[in-house]
C-alpha cells in the first residue's frame, strides 16, 4: 500500500512538473515518464542504502565470468558462523542490498555481477575482493573479454582493500598488474587453459606459454615469474593442495564437498580468502567438506522417480569445466531452455561435445533444435523428449547427470519440487 | 584448413569447419580438419581455408602472421575456396580498423575496408542470397564494425532484416571468386546447409541436397521467433 501511495505520489509529482516544463506531459505518455522518474529515484538511492547498509560490517566480494555463485557459497561456508550473503544470482544491486538487509551479521560475503563491480566499488570498500577469472560469456551483454576488461579499468580500490585474484588469466594480470595482488595459480599444464586469452591483452602480441607459465614480449609475464613462486598461492595441478605464500603454513589439503576440478580451484579460492581474513585453515577445511550440494549449480534432484544430479552449464567455460564431471559410460541429459535476447547459442559449438559420442545422451528444453543441430553436426547420436520428465523416463539405468542452462535449471528445480 | 583457431575461433565460429568437414563425410566424401597456429607455415595445398572470428585481443597477433605468409594467397590464386567469418573475414580484405584506433593490412583478397561503427549491432539477420543458393541465409550478428566493399567485391545477401554490413546498400558479406566473407554467427554454416554446400561444390562440384530435418525445423523457428511481416516475407 505504501509502495502504491509513493507511486501515485511520484505519478502527481511527475504530471505537476511536466507541465510546468511546458507541457512535456501531454505529448509523452505520462506511465513512461513515471517509470522513468522511479528508475531514477532507484538508482539516485540504491548505491547510498548499499553504503549504507554495509556499514560498521567487513564485506567481501567475490566476481568474475563463472564460479562467483559457487565460491561465495563456500567462503561463506568456511567462514562459519553467521554470514550475509546473496549467493544464487542476485548478484545485482538489488541482491546485495536485500543481503545486507535480511541481516545483520557482522560480515557480509557478496557475489557481484562482473559488469556491475565498478559501480558496486564506487560504494563499498570491501576488506577481500576475489576475482575469479574472465572468460566468454554466453551473454549479449558482454560480448567480449575485452568488454568487460575495459570497465574494469576503472576499479575503485582502496588501499584497506586486499585482492586475491587468479594469476593464470592473462587479462586480469594486465589488469592489476600494479597492484598489490594475492595471486592463485594452478600448475596445469593441459589444455584447459585455452578458455584464457593467447595474446597479450596490453599489446596484442602472441603470448609465449611454456606449460602453465606465459609471458610476453611487452614485459606481462605470469606473477610467478614476476614475483617468484614463493610469493603466490599455488594449486597443487591435481587442485589436492594449495601452497600458502611464504610465511603461511606449508600447505592445506583442498578437499571441498563438491567434486570436479573446477570445485577444487573455487574451494582453493574460499580457502585462500578466509586465510586472508585470519581464518585458520584447519576448521576451514573441514567446513568446505560439509557443503556437497549446492541448489542450481551442483544438486541432486528427484525428477520421474529417479536421481538427477544437476550441472549448470551456462556458457562455454562452465560446460567445459562440467565435462570432466560427466565421466564416460553413464547416460547424460541436456537442457538448454534459455537463449540470450536474439535466440544466438553458437557459443554451444564451443563446446567439445564430441566426448559424449557412444553414450546415451537425451535433449530437451525450449531450445532442444539447437542442442539437435549441433549434435548432429558433432556426430553425438540423442533422444529427444519435449518434457524433462519424460526424457528422465527414457534414459538408460545409472547415474544420470543432466548439463543445463540457469533458467533449464529453475524448471528441474520446480518440477522436482 | 582451419587458420589459427587459438586466435580466431570463439563466438561458435569453430563450428563452421566442423559443419563443412561432416557434410563431406555424410556424403563419402574423406575430409579432415587441419589446424595451422601462428608460427607455422600456412600450407598452400588445402582445399578449403577457413578463418574465423575472434576476440579484438587476438586479431593484432593475427593480422601480424598473416602478413608473413603466402599460403593462403598462394591457394587462392589457384582457385582454393577461403571463407572468413566476423574478423576472419575482415581479415581477408583491404584494411581492418579496430575501435581502439589500432589499424592494420589485411592479405586483400577481398575488396573491402572493415572500420569501427558508432553502435554494437547485434541481433537476428534474415538476407536475400545474391550467392548462387535458393534459401534465405539466416544468422545472427553481434559486432560493431561497417565493412565497406570496394567495385570489385559483391555482397552475399541482401538484407532483409537486421544490420548487415552496415552500409548504405543493406547488404550482408562480401565474395569474389572463391573467396567469401560474412559476419554472420549461428554458426552460418550450420544454420545455411545451401551456403555450406556452395562452399564444398566449388571444390567438389554439383552435390545431392542432403536434407537434415533438424535444421529445417531450426530454420522454421528461427523465422517464425521473428516478427510476422518479417519471417513470413523470409520464408517466400
Amino acid at each position: 500500500m505504501c509502495r502504491f501511495q509513493a507511486v501515485l505520489a511520484l505519478d502527481r509529482g511527475v504530471k505537476t512538473l511536466a507541465f510546468a516544463l511546458g507541457g512535456v506531459g501531454i505529448r509523452l505518455p505520462r506511465r513512461l515518464l513515471v517509470r522513468l522518474a522511479c528508475h531514477g529515484l532507484a538508482a539516485w538511492l540504491m548505491p547510498a542504502s548499499l553504503a549504507l547498509a554495509a556499514r560498521g560490517r567487513t564485506v567481501v566480494l567475490v566476481s568474475g565470468t563463472n564460479g562467483k555463485t559457487t565460491t561465495t557459497a563456500l567462503l561463506t561456508r568456511a567462514l562459519g558462523g553467521t554470514v550475509a550473503t546473496n549467493a544464487g544470482n542476485h548478484n545485482f544491486y538489488c541482491g546485495l542490498l536485500d543481503a545486507l538487509l535480511r541481516s545483520n551479521a557482522p560480515m557480509a560475503v557478496l557475489e557481484v555481477d562482473e559488469l556491475w563491480l565498478p559501480e558496486v566499488l564506487r560504494w563499498l570498500v570491501p576488506e577481500l575482493l576475489v576475482i575469479l577469472n574472465l572468460h566468454e560469456d554466453a551473454w549479449l551483454r558482454t560480448p567480449d573479454p575485452q568488454y568487460v576488461l575495459d570497465r574494469w579499468k576503472t576499479l575503485n580500490l582502496g588501499a584497506g582493500t586486499a585482492l586475491l585474484a587468479w594469476a593464470d588469466d592473462p587479462a586480469l594480470v594486465s589488469l592489476l598488474s600494479n597492484r598489490p595482488v594475492q595471486w592463485l595459480t594452478q600448475q596445469e599444464n593441459d589444455a584447459k587453459g585455452q578458455t584464457t586469452l593467447q595474446a597479450c591483452p596490453a599489446c596484442g602480441e602472441i603470448l609465449r606459454r611454456s606449460g602453465w607459465h606465459w609471458s610476453c614480449r611487452c614485459d606481462l609475464r605470469h606473477p610467478v615469474h614476476r614475483l617468484g613462486p614463493q610469493a603466490t598461492w599455488q594449486l597443487s595441478p591435481c587442485g589436492t593442495t594449495l601452497h600458502p605464500p611464504t610465511g603461511r603454513r606449508p600447505e592445506v589439503a583442498v578437499n571441498p564437498g563438491l567434486s570436479g576440478r573446477i570445485n577444487r580451484r573455487n574451494a582453493a579460492f574460499a580457502l585462500a580468502g578466509a586465510m586472508l581474513l585470519g581464518r585458520d585453515p584447519e576448521p576451514v577445511q573441514h567446513q568446505l567438506q560439509t557443503l556437497a550440494q549446492l541448489p542450481l549449480r551442483d544438486q541432486v534432484y528427484r525428477l520421474a522417480g529417479r536421481d538427477v544430479r544437476l550441472l549448470l552449464g551456462k556458457n562455454p567455460s562452465a560446460w567445459i569445466a562440467n565435462l570432466d564431471r560427466l565421466g564416460t559410460g553413464g547416460p547424460v541429459m541436456l537442457l538448454q531452455q534459455q537463449s540470450t535476447a536474439t535466440l544466438d547459442l553458437s557459443w554451444l559449438y564451443d563446446i567439445p561435445v564430441e566426448t559424449l559420442a557412444g553414450r546415451q545422451v537425451g535433449i530437451c528444453g525450449a531450445h532442444a533444435l539447437d542442442l539437435a543441430v549441433w549434435l548432429t553436426y558433432a556426430g553425438v547420436d540423442f533422444i529427444a523428449a519435449a518434457d524433462p520428465r519424460a526424457l528422465v523416463g527414457q534414459m538408460a539405468p545409472g547415474e544420470l547427470l543432466c548439463v543445463s542452462d540457469l533458467l533449464g535449471a529453475y524448471l528441474i528445480e520446480a518440477l522436482a519440487n | 584448413m582451419h587458420v589459427y583457431p587459438q586466435f580466431l575461433g570463439s563466438y561458435g565460429h569453430g563450428g563452421n569447419a566442423l559443419v563443412l568437414a561432416q557434410r563431406c563425410r555424410w556424403r563419402g566424401v574423406t575430409c579432415d580438419i587441419h589446424e595451422v597456429t601462428i608460427g607455422e607455415v600456412i600450407p598452400a595445398e588445402a582445399d578449403i581455408y577457413y578463418l574465423a572470428g575472434g576476440d579484438t585481443v587476438g586479431v593484432k597477433a593475427v593480422a601480424q602472421a598473416l602478413q608473413q605468409q603466402q599460403g593462403l594467397q598462394q591457394a587462392a590464386a589457384r582457385g582454393a575456396v577461403v571463407f572468413g567469418v566476423g574478423s576472419g573475414c575482415q581479415l581477408l580484405g583491404e584494411r581492418l580498423s579496430l575501435p581502439r584506433g589500432d589499424t592494420f593490412a589485411g592479405i586483400g583478397l577481398l575488396d573491402l575496408t572493415s572500420e569501427p561503427a558508432v553502435r554494437r549491432r547485434f541481433g537476428p539477420v534474415i538476407g536475400e542470397p545474391l550467392l548462387p543458393i535458393e534459401a534465405p541465409l539466416l544468422g545472427f550478428e553481434d559486432h560493431q564494425m561497417t565493412l565497406q566493399l570496394g567495385a570489385e567485391a559483391t555482397a552475399i545477401a541482401k538484407l532483409r532484416h537486421g544490420a548487415g554490413n552496415g552500409s548504405a546498400q543493406g547488404t550482408e558479406g562480401i565474395w569474389r571468386s572463391n573467396v567469401f566473407g560474412t559476419s554472420l554467427r549461428g554458426p552460418v554454416l550450420a544454420l545455411n546447409p545451401s551456403f555450406a554446400d556452395l562452399l564444398l561444390e566449388r571444390v567438389l562440384g554439383p552435390l545431392d541436397p542432403l536434407p537434415l530435418l533438424a535444421v529445417d525445423r531450426l530454420r522454421e523457428r528461427f523465422l517464425s521467433a521473428l516478427p510476422r511481416s518479417i519471417g513470413s516475407r523470409a520464408k517466400r
